[in-house]
């Protein structure tokens, strides 16, 4: 792990949705999550796991209906309790996001070029030419050469591998320190998604800004990850680097996610069982039981914590040394 | 090669089943309650007002001039008018009439708008070219000029006022059908039912009509309120109902002449017209957002 | 885009044609005789057969049908029954007051109405929204002419604050009479610098434009709120807000661009409704446009007359639903391709 302190460090996220006072849905339930300077931090997990929702609360863009308690520090400055002008300071600026979906993450009724020139104005305070001269660099940086087209086109315009490189040239405008990608390969094509990821890690060395990588991909946690952390039921239930996360999995769950890879246990895919519970509130015990080949009664009444199998790999199961 | 993804797919909750939701939600929207009951009570007062209306008679037009132009008293709530008729009987009295005329006006227009379009929007081809055309050339005249028109040369009457008002309506239930049977047509229960040889005529009828049922249904709610206040609005310039008929729209251009000494008699006759058109489109409106919740407002 | 204009037009014409056709045939058919409204009720026999071929009512019927539509061509559109004038002069007289009452009314619709919409959908459930969306309703449900009277009671009976009807006071064409320079009144007030005569118009104008705005700005605001909700539920909402900028930015710059492109349609609907709501608002408020001109002309059967409007509201309304086209595909790219 790294020595120097983290620039982000979740401590023990919760976050509740809530309907007229009424608590509806407690979709994170105590994350715990620690990004390094110029380290890549891949979250796993299953769709409806919580990734998403954690990676909104680290950016403060949370729907009306959702309340985050714990601890969101951010180079030393805990955000949740900030207030809503000075979080926003922060987005599109030293934290930025790239979403799955370019076709639909743009405003369709705006050039693009125009859609960026707004976010250096609203952080830089610039525009015209010298907004013109950053953004032509960032397009370019990202293996766009045309920048004058592209600045002038409507999103329906262009294929959607070339607006996830617009998506994240825009995210990189204002160099941030920390850049969010919300499963960025998943709505491209396969070859697409490889060029888009290539070109994030050598923008990463270049730059030299953290990752969080959210993906439900194992390969491509494999192909860029430095560390790994995997949620389940909207906690994180093994965490460590990469390596040996995939190469020796403590987990049930994260056994499962590895087993289900391809080229692992004897060209065989895998599947779990079951499926992730539609809503958090009236989980007893740990949250995976049910679907656990290793569950025993004990599992079904205490919902373990993070505990460390070597320095610094963790696992929140009560079997998980044996395992 | 791509990696096997591991979602699941998402368990999503069925949706729950129209006819329970439909009275919760009625009920729990306090416009859409408020819809319910006033439509409810004009029914009522169509039915029940020759016993409702303390002035039956005069109601009807027989005229009472010893008590000309009262101001509204525990004798006559809504005052009476210039020729001494009770304002509140008249008022009463019109409900069935203007009810009456509005829904077979939307009626006919249903009857000849939604099968022309089911036709058209299933069939295709010339007969959808042709219908679309006729219905463009009818969609061309702002919304009562095509009526106003038909009236003013077949004579002003109520009768002729509905028939006008039938003709410029039906293009847009024959629209509406039209679009939801070109949608229907591509759905699979339709190729299965050609598949297997079931008639034409019966997959238009059992099929294409039933299904595009809940869009008619909302659209005829809402137009019953819109053709109470397009009739009553050809009253009003004497397009419409010809006096002594207890018409909500002839009794506002009957007031207008005093309107500065007896306020009443308009205010309380476009006040009928008013919640008449108000019920019906909130009662629409919710109607809509229950039956058909891609276009719900939210 | 050229070939979209093209094919509009000519779309236009052909339906153009259709109304005047089946106008005519209307007019034909009417049961009363025309000669008869014409030279009045105690006319001879002798008198109704000159008049009758003096219309020319007693050729064929499609020589009857190109004679008109030769005089159409030329901007002709017969004579009135009533009045034995030439209907288009009699026209384009009033046209400029209807215009004027027309483009107030939809101002204020408009203005009002979208920002009636974002507000109710910035406050979303809330009690505002609530209040704002029966108004809307309210506004759709409410007979125009009846508002009108209403509105009289209110302002002029009990208050009297404004004037009740017509478009100027009577001092005003003695102490400040208008000069004409192009025929919209208000507009010439402002010209030739006559501000008594300018105040006293607005005076009269108030009332009967809040009158007319008040259907098309429930719809408006309605749609807007609509398609307000729908638009900043969208991604590209959320990815505005995850870049920092503010919510009054993104509803009033980013999402209302989208959000517009539905209360547009609604904006034409609303121009078509204005061409015939103004005939009541003008009915009630004695406004000296064409609205009053025709509900007379259609009294008294004169079918010159009658055609006409038919003929003129029809090219207004498709003239703004081809304006109204050309706007959207101005705000939204993708219509465009």
């Amino acid at each position: 792990m790294t020595t120097a302190p983290a620039l982000l460090q979740v401590r023990d996220l919760q976050i509740e949705f809530t309907d007229r006072g009424r608590v509806t849905n407690r979709p994170v339930r105590g994350v715990q999550l620690e990004i390094g300077s110029r380290e890549v931090l891949g979250v796993v997990g299953e769709t409806g796991c919580g990734k998403s929702i954690t990676a909104n609360a680290i950016l403060g863009t949370l729907p009306e209906q959702a309340r985050a308690t714990g601890r969101i520090e951010f180079a030393g400055v805990e955000q949740l309790s900030l207030p809503e002008r000075e979080r926003a300071v922060n987005r599109g600026d030293a934290i930025s996001i790239v979403f799955q979906n370019p076709g639909t993450a743009f405003n369709p009724v705006f050039r693009l070029g125009n859609q960026m020139r707004m976010v250096l104005r609203r952080h830089r305070g610039l525009r015209g030419r010298a907004a013109t001269a950053i953004i032509a660099e960032r397009l370019s940086d990202v293996g766009l050469t045309d920048t004058q087209r592209v600045m002038n086109a409507y999103p329906h315009e262009l294929s959607g591998g070339m607006l996830q490189r617009v998506m994240i040239a825009m995210a990189l405008l204002c160099e941030p320190r920390l850049l969010i990608l919300d499963e960025p390969t998943t709505a491209l094509d396969v070859t697409v998604a490889r060029q888009i990821l290539l070109l994030i890690l050598r923008l990463q060395h270049a730059l030299g800004f953290s990752v969080l990588l959210i993906t439900h991909d194992l390969g491509v946690v494999k192909a860029t990850c430095d560390r790994v952390a995997v949620l389940y039921a909207g906690r994180v239930v093994e965490t460590g680097p990469a390596d040996a996360v995939l190469k020796t999995p403590k987990h049930p769950y994260t056994q499962g996610l590895v087993g289900a890879l391809p080229g692992q246990s004897g060209g065989r895919l895998r599947s779990i069982e079951g499926q992730v519970p539609a809503n958090f509130l009236g989980i007893q015990g740990c949250a995976f039981a049910d679907r656990c080949y290793a569950a025993i009664d004990t599992c079904r009444q205490v919902d373990p914590d993070l505990r460390p199998v070597s320095t610094t790999h963790e696992v929140a199961c009560i079997r998980g040394g044996e395992l | 090669m791509a990696h096997v993804l591991i979602d699941p797919p998402a368990a999503s909750p069925l949706p729950p089943t129209p006819r329970h939701s439909l009275l919760r939600t009625l009920l729990r929207d306090r416009l859409a309650l408020l819809g319910v009951v006033l439509v409810v009570a004009l029914v009522l007062v169509a039915i029940l007002a020759p016993w409702l209306a303390p002035y039956p008679g005069e109601g009807r037009g027989t005229a009472n001039v010893d008590a000309a132009d009262l101001a509204p008293s525990a004798a006559h709530p809504f005052g009476t008018d210039e020729l001494g008729r009770d304002m509140l009987s008249r008022i009463l009295m019109g409900t069935r009439p203007a009810l009456l005329i509005s829904i077979s006006v939307v009626a006919v227009a249903a009857l000849i708008g939604v099968p022309l379009g089911a036709i058209a929007g299933y069939r295709g081809g010339w007969i959808d070219e042709a219908l679309m055309r006729v219905t463009e050339v009818f969609q061309s005249f702002p919304p009562l000029l095509l009526a106003m028109v038909v009236v003013a040369l077949l004579g002003p009457d109520l009768k002729n006022a509905a028939l006008a008002l039938a003709v410029s309506w039906w293009p847009w239930y024959a629209r509406l059908v039209r679009g939801e049977a070109r949608s229907l047509r591509e759905r699979p229960f339709v190729a299965a039912a050609e598949a297997i040889g079931v008639p034409s005529r019966t997959i238009l009828h059992r099929h294409i009509i039933k299904n595009s049922m809940t869009p008619v249904l909302v659209q005829a709610t809402v137009d019953v309120g819109t053709v109470v206040l397009a009739a009553g609005s050809l009253a009003f310039i004497g397009l419409g109902a010809q006096p002594p008929a207890p018409d909500w729209g002839l009794m506002v251009a009957e007031g207008r002449s005093q309107l500065f000494t007896s306020w009443w008699v308009s205010t309380f006759a476009g006040l009928a017209i008013f919640v008449t058109v108000l019920a019906f489109n909130l009662l629409g409106d919710s109607l809509r957002d229950i039956l058909d919740p891609r276009k719900a407002e939210r | 885009m050229t070939k979209f204009i093209a094919k509009r037009v000519f779309a236009s014409a052909v339906v153009m044609l259709t109304i005047t056709v089946l106008t005519f045939l209307m007019a034909r058919v009417v049961p009363s005789n025309p000669a008869v409204i014409y030279a009045g009720p105690k006319a001879s026999p002798e008198t109704l057969d000159r008049i009758q071929s003096e219309l020319g009512l007693d050729k064929p019927l499609l020589v009857q049908f190109f004679d008109y539509l030769g005089g159409l061509l030329h901007g002709d559109f017969g004579d009135s029954l009533a009045t034995k004038q030439s209907v288009l002069p009699d026209l384009l007289e009033r046209l400029p007051a209807t215009l004027e009452l027309i483009a107030t009314a939809m101002t204020i619709a408009t203005v009002l109405g979208v920002a009636l919409g974002v507000l109710a959908a910035r406050r979303r459930s809330g009690a505002l929204d609530g209040s704002i969306r029966f108004l809307c309703i309210g506004g759709i449900s409410m007979p125009a002419f009846w508002l009108g009277l209403i509105l009289q009671v209110i302002f002029v009976g009990k208050l009297g604050v404004l004037p009740a009807t017509g478009q100027f006071s009577t001092e005003i064409t003695y102490s400040n009479p208008l000069e004409t320079i192009t025929h919209f009144a208000l507009l010439d007030c402002v010209l030739t610098g006559n501000w008594v005569a300018l105040q006293d118009g607005l005076e009269h104008l108030v009332l009967p434009a809040v009158t007319l705005a008040a259907y098309p700005l429930g719809l408006i605001a309605r749609m807007t709120r609509a398609s307000m909700l729908e638009s900043l539920d969208q991604d590209y909402a959320l990815t505005a807000r995850a870049y920092g900028l503010s919510p009054r930015s993104i509803v009033w710059r980013l999402t209302l661009k989208n959000a517009l492109s539905a209360p547009l349609t609604i904006i034409g609907l609303s121009v078509a409704y204005m061409l015939t709501g103004t005939f009541f608002v003008e009915v009630v408020f004695n406004w000296p446009g064409l609205g009053q001109y025709a509900t007379q002309a259609m009294l008294a059967v004169d079918y010159p007359v009658i055609m006409a409007i038919t003929l003129l509201g029809a090219a207004g309304y498709l003239l703004t639903n081809f304006a109204v086209d050309l706007l959207q595909a101005k705000l939204d790219p993708r219509t465009r391709s």
